[in-house]
């Protein structure tokens, strides 16, 4: 395969559009989340002291609050921050770079697969313009870090199998540099690898010495990942994530035998494996679901939708159909076409072995098979309607086709500027907006009190603190502490200087005195807020949604 | 037996041991057997939700209108219930919301159907399209994931599937047989729950109203 002036001028164009789309308003419109500020701030600590929030020396797993977070995507964040400062930008530039860059990987890959540039021209379009990408490459998000390393790899890799002197070296490196950025990365490549080697075994064998080297590199390179999946971390992570750390409660035995169910019929249809590989389908089959790809989405989780639309345009549908058409009929290789379904099979399963029904964010690896698909799609329908004789009904069919496509882009960027932020804005399951106006209006205050008390109903407020504060990670690390960390919930941040960081529960609070509280109305209602003892010094407005927070002082 | 008589007695097999058929028929006492209400192009709510959504998009001009209007949304709308026909949680786990149509312990058919259904498809391609016309009507009711609605749809499905059955007995006898043995306790499954815990979900629907 040849490098031609032509794919030069595809990166261009296509690496633009991607650029344009993902950095465009990238550190004003979304707020930042607290995975963002986490991410940002332990960058901000390795930078400035060489160790963790929590005062570990260059780790190769961040506690953060007790998620784990895998180390890349820190480490990457450190001369960025050396550059530009401590800010949201600094923390979305990477995600977004590294998003741009990955329709350009998928193009190689179509190119090696389907031999026909155009395909590969529209399947890379396909993912520059794809809302479920979009939505995980310009948030911080280590997702969508890893499945460009990921694509990287994954063209290497072919390139190794099918090319005559294709070397295995580099697309191992690529992979465990994947395997270090996002946990589910650690499911998705062993079972891309495993679909390579089923698919392609013949070419695999055939270059046996060549692997020899790669085998001893596998060897080294896999000793720190097998160590960190012992970790007690990790431990945790997989636990608090997946179907296999649910234990589910004994109060459901004891409900189904209330109903009228025996031990054995328990044992027989309700049992933990049953229900747990039940669980596991219906999470599968759910990312194929018309209502997840085309419709809604995870409605769910307000950082992983779109609202009024699905993960994908409603025309990708057609353009879906005839891809898979244009795939059966076409002469390509059995062997390529096999491998592009099974990387359609084994994608959703990172996201099958959690605990949520869907999830967008870990099945990210579905976007680029379905681009190639897509990509297909768009180049056989352009075929057939350009072979139709009647001309009316050929512009007709066009005409038709391409209004529907480019409204529903254009109404995704209206529902990703407007309706989404309006609705997704604020709250633990939303962008969590409001924290930076509610920092900045602490500060007029701090120096006033011994105790600042404030709400972590909407989770996460230390890191925001010390993230927009940029408090001094040296003075951090001797005061943090992890509080509320279970087996199965993330915790929180205990405090810092006069800052305390819990549940307010009003009834009981409003005895303490000379305190402030910051925290949501529900938690400082202000029809309880009474003016013998105390008083609303502030009501803290985020951009534009309405009043947040509520700081109130007591006498 | 002829193939024929083994499709007839495939299908017809598959449709009464269905969990559709089996709670629309026992509980046919508490269902009310009219068509749900159509879906309306001028209901208020839709109506509201419009205007709510060109108030966000800032002063009403022509690009608000064109991206946000009743044809295009009510459109959606429909694909919406059209698709609804697919899902598989729909299908094959929780089935009608309404608890009276499904007992949520199941969806409208076995997980067991899927392979069969695969496989009838695909050696009956042309029978696909008569699948995605049949999904249709259920489209235009307001109701989501209404059962009453899809029974067209779902014979369909079944009659696919009964192919499916009768082409993988041919194929291959051993993979039948695991797959039939699936659907034997899938089937067991279904009548336990049915029976054991589907009576006190009823129970409590009924204490409700």
């Amino acid at each position: 395969m040849k490098f031609k002036a032509g794919d030069f001028l595809v990166i261009i164009l296509i690496f633009t559009l991607s650029a344009v789309i993902r950095f465009y308003k990238l550190d004003d419109f979304r707020c930042l989340n607290w995975d963002e500020a986490s991410f940002g701030y332990n960058a901000y600590s390795i930078l400035q002291t060489g160790k963790d929030e929590y005062g570990t020396s260059l780790p190769m797993e961040f506690k953060s609050v007790g998620d784990y977070k895998y180390p890349f995507y820190v480490y990457s964040l450190v001369p960025i921050i050396k550059l530009w400062g401590l800010s949201e930008f600094s923390v979305r530039f990477f995600p977004s770079l590294l998003g741009s860059i990955a329709p350009i990987f998928l193009y190689f890959i179509t190119r090696k697969l389907l031999q026909k540039r155009v395909i590969a021209f529209f399947s890379a379009l396909a993912l520059a313009i794809s809302p479920w990408h979009i939505q995980f490459t310009r948030a911080g998000t280590e997702g969508g870090i890893a499945y460009t390393i990921t694509l990287a790899g994954i063209y290497l890799l072919l390139k190794a199998v099918i090319e005559k002197r294709g070397s295995f070296v580099l697309p191992a490196i690529i992979f465990f540099l994947s395997l270090y950025t996002y946990f589910g990365e650690r499911v998705f490549i062993p079972l891309i690898l495993l679909t390579t080697v089923f698919v392609f075994k013949k070419e695999i064998i055939a270059k046996g010495r060549k692997l020899a080297k790669t085998a001893i590199l596998t060897l080294f390179l896999l000793v720190p990942i097998l160590l960190s999946v012992v970790s007690i971390g990790q431990g945790e992570k997989f636990a608090k994530t997946t179907i296999f750390g649910y234990r589910r409660p004994d109060e459901y035995v004891f409900e189904l035998k209330a109903q009228g169910d025996s031990n054995p019929t328990v044992n027989i249809f309700h049992s933990a494996t049953l229900e747990n590989g039940l669980s596991f389908i219906n999470h599968f089959l759910n990312h194929f679901s018309p209502d997840f790809l085309f419709v809604k989405g995870p409605t769910e989780d307000g950082r992983q939708y779109i609202w009024g639309m699905g993960m994908l345009y409603l025309t990708d549908i057609v353009l879906i159909i005839f891809g898979a058409a244009f795939l059966y009929k076409s002469k390509i290789s059995t062997k390529y076409k096999k491998f592009i379904l099974f990387w359609i099979l084994v994608s959703p399963i990172t996201s099958a072995i959690t605990r949520d029904p869907v999830h967008a964010r870990r099945a990210l690896a579905l976007t680029a098979p379905l681009s190639i698909i897509t990509g297909a799609g768009m180049y056989y329908l352009i075929l057939i309607i350009g072979k139709l004789k009647n001309s009316f009904i050929k512009i007709l069919l066009a005409s038709v086709f391409a209004a529907s496509f480019i409204y529903f882009v254009a109404f995704y960027f209206a529902s990703y500027y407007v309706f989404t932020s309006k609705r997704t804005a604020v709250g633990p399951s939303g962008w969590q907006c409001g924290y930076e106006e509610v920092v900045t209006a602490t500060q007029k205050y701090k120096g006033s009190f011994n105790k600042i008390i404030i709400d972590t109903s909407y989770q996460g407020p230390y890191i925001f603190y010390l993230f927009y504060e940029k408090y001094p990670p040296q003075k951090y690390q001797r005061q943090a502490r992890l509080l509320g960390n279970r087996s199965d919930t993330l915790g929180e941040g205990g405090g810092y200087d006069n800052y305390e960081f819990r549940a307010i529960y009003w009834p009981e609070d409003r005895y303490l005195t000379k305190t402030l509280f910051i925290g949501p109305p529900e938690r400082l209602p202000e029809k309880d807020i009474k003016s013998e003892e105390s008083q609303i010094l502030e009501k803290v407005y985020p951009y534009n949604n309405g009043f947040l927070f509520h700081i109130v002082e007591t006498f | 037996m002829s193939k024929a008589k083994l499709r007839i007695i495939l299908f017809f097999g598959l449709i009464i041991t269905s969990p559709w058929f089996i709670t629309l028929s026992v509980n046919s006492q508490m269902i009310n057997y009219t068509l749900p209400p159509r879906l309306i192009i001028s209901n208020q709510h839709f109506v509201d939700n419009i205007n709510t959504l060109r108030g966000e998009l800032g002063p009403t001009n022509m690009i608000s209108k064109l991206l946000v209007n009743k044809p295009v949304f009510f459109a959606k709308e429909v694909f919406q219930r059209y698709f609804e026909s697919f899902d598989p949680s729909f299908l094959f786990f929780k089935g009608d919301p309404e608890t009276t149509k499904s007992s949520h312990l199941a969806g409208a058919i076995y997980l067991s159907f899927l392979p069969f259904f695969l496989y009838g498809a695909y050696k009956n391609k042309p029978l696909i399209l008569l699948l995605i016309v049949l999904a249709v009507p259920a489209a235009f009711f307001a109701p989501h994931f209404e059962t009453l609605t899809r029974i067209p749809f779902l014979i369909g499905l079944t009659y696919l599937t009964a192919l499916g059955t009768q082409k993988a007995y041919e194929k291959d006898k051993r993979i039948f047989s695991i797959l039939v043995a699936f659907l034997f306790f899938e089937i067991l499954r279904f009548f336990h729950n049915y029976t054991v815990h589907y009576p006190w979900f009823l129970a409590e629907l009924l204490n409700k109203t």
